[in-house]
């Protein structure tokens, strides 16, 4: 069941805490863009990964985001990595001609750079993680909503349902807590009728699974009606003009974010609009140390 | 089959910031056959109670013994758990919730397979628990989401009673029932209770308590607070622990009050009320 709470907000009040959602998902989405940029010189995309992983590790103490969550979140996708291990290492790639060779499998070469490439997908796939989970877990998922829905407002314009969609959304969030305590409740009550949820072949885990998920999906029908009995009831009108219980307000913490991460964006696209530019892409490395490292 | 509950600690989320402390150094003894209430308001700790005793939850610290079974926080893999739940049939509060099969007789025998019944053998029992809850034959082939609610949750109760449990755990079985539907429930449980099951009930309704039960324990955030005979808890520390004293023993009180000598220990319905006054009368004619 500890899957389940990964990401989940954390009642804090930290920096990142206090920030305006509408800030905090603009700044997500285009910190999670730059994790994508791959520079032509391998020793430039692992350094500026390197300096982002460190400035995400001190931006996940600034917010109190529970690491051990990161690793069971990792734990939980071993299957994955060894998949993209497989894929990059067992698949020939004519690119990787000339490059350094590992070890040899019969007369199958493997390349380092096969190694390289899976660990970099892995890599950029935890700093996604890592960023996600510092998003959600110090904004409220109602907030989180009203700050989606705020970015939707403009697309009234073309009658896009801006205001529907963010209250379908929060109510499924709404329900997320209500759900998972209600299929708590209904796999012990079905333990005390026997079923085993964690042992047993897979036909058996099957049977169990059912048990689960019919009860569940009864009483989530069955919610769901009470509920827009209840929206009916009290003159709900999706057209109708509301005001929020919480504004969202833009303030100086937030210029200040804004800002630090606007020039830390800015300046890898920068680099990254130079490197492509370039012929032989930017090498840092040598730049600095006036040394060949031989990536 | 008595059950004894020994310095159980029972935390929720340990080691994080929602955890809570639901049972603190709890320790109570239930004997065998008998029939009593666990009281409490919402969040004392009565539901985590019950699913400690039959190891849907594994103490903190602290062991629940029944039988031979013991259950600690050191044995978390204990094997014999499986069997300890076919011993203590837990009841859930809104049992309805539960059903998922396309006929009762199925739901009802579900549990039983689980159980290792054979499918015949479980039917057999199935039928049997469902014509003690008092459900009818022709009901055994429809599918339970067609019932009423009544008999939804009878039906539920059947598929624990299907188990054949010695000790059977009832949380709030009456909530949200009419009072016939409550009455139907209650000598349900009562008749099982004649049949020699121990039956632990959790209520909210004062009245079932001086009905039914011999002994009330109650908790109160997270603390046994009281253990002893309904009536002594309803002269004792009923406002204490924030429960209402039943219409009828407040009666009963007042006309002590007024110089009647009453037995409250003999009070469980009415009746027994009237009988004592007509003793009374009896005697000062």
């Amino acid at each position: 069941m500890n899957s389940i709470s990964f990401g989940r907000y954390t009642p804090y009040e930290t920096f990142t805490h206090k920030l305006d959602p509408r800030n905090k998902l603009f700044l997500s989405i285009a910190l999670m863009v730059i994790i994508f940029f791959q520079f032509k010189v391998m020793s430039t995309t692992l350094l500026l990964s390197g300096i982002y992983l460190i400035l995400l590790i001190v931006l996940m103490l600034v917010s109190r985001v529970n690491f051990l969550e990161l690793f069971r979140s990792l734990r939980g996708m071993w299957f994955l990595i060894l998949f993209v291990f497989a894929i990059y290492v067992f698949i020939p790639n004519n690119s990787y001609q000339g490059t350094h060779v590992a070890f040899y499998i019969n007369t199958y070469a493997v390349y380092w750079m096969a190694f390289y490439q899976a660990g970099y997908i892995i890599l950029r796939l935890i700093l996604m993680i890592a960023l996600m989970m510092v998003l959600t877990s110090t904004t409220k998922p109602m907030d989180l909503t009203y700050g989606l829905e705020w970015y939707m407002t403009p697309l009234k314009a073309i009658h896009f349902p801006a205001h529907e969609i963010a209250m379908t959304t929060s109510i499924a969030l709404r329900f997320i807590p209500t759900l998972l305590d209600e299929t708590t409740r209904i796999m012990k009550a079905q333990s005390s009728r026997g079923v085993d949820f964690n042992h047993g072949g897979l036909f058996k885990r099957f049977r169990a699974i059912i048990s689960l998920i019919i009860p569940l999906f009864v009483s989530a029908i069955e919610r769901s009606d009470e509920l827009a009995n209840a929206m009916i009831v009290r003159g709900y009108n999706p057209k109708a003009k509301r005001t929020h219980y919480e504004i969202l307000r833009f303030g100086i913490r937030d210029l200040f974010a804004f800002i630090i991460t606007a020039l830390f964006i800015s300046g890898i696209i920068t680099l990254f609009v130079f490197d492509q530019n370039s012929v032989n892409g930017i090498d840092i490395i040598q730049f600095i140390f006036h040394q060949n490292i031989g990536f | 089959m008595s059950i004894q509950v020994k310095n159980l600690f029972y935390t929720y989320l340990p080691k994080s910031p929602a955890q809570t402390e639901a049972l603190k150094n709890v320790s109570l003894t239930i004997e065998e056959h008998s029939f009593v209430a666990l009281l409490g308001q919402t969040g004392s700790g009565k539901s985590t109670l019950i699913q400690n005793l039959n190891a849907l939850l594994i103490p903190t610290k602290g062991e629940v013994i029944i039988d031979d079974f013991v259950v600690t926080s050191s044995k978390r893999k204990n094997k014999k758990i499986k069997q300890l739940r076919k011993k203590v049939g837990l009841v859930f509060q809104f049992p309805e919730y539960q059903l998922f099969e396309e006929t009762v007789e199925k739901d009802v025998a579900f549990g039983a397979k689980n159980f290792g019944a054979k499918n015949e053998e479980a039917l057999k029992k199935a039928h049997r628990a469902l014509k003690s809850v008092g459900i009818d034959e022709s009901y055994f082939k429809r599918s339970p989401f067609e019932l009423s609610g009544g008999e939804k949750r009878r039906v539920a109760i059947a598929g624990i009673l299907a188990l054949e449990p010695d000790i059977l755990v009832l949380d709030e079985p009456t909530a949200g029932l009419d009072p016939k539907g409550t009455n139907d429930i209650m000598r349900l449980v009562q008749q099982m209770h004649e049949n020699g099951k121990t039956i632990i009930l959790v209520t909210h309704d004062m009245n079932l308590v001086m009905k039914y039960c011999q002994k009330v324990y109650v908790l109160k955030e997270g603390e046994l607070a009281f253990e002893g005979t309904p009536s002594a808890l309803f002269q004792q520390i009923a406002d204490d622990v924030s429960i209402e004293i039943p219409p009828l023993y407040r009666l009963a009180k007042k006309l002590s009050d007024q110089g009647l000598p009453i037995c409250f220990e003999k009070i469980r319905n009415s009746e027994d009320l009237i009988a004592q006054i007509q003793d009374w009368r009896s005697n000062h004619e």
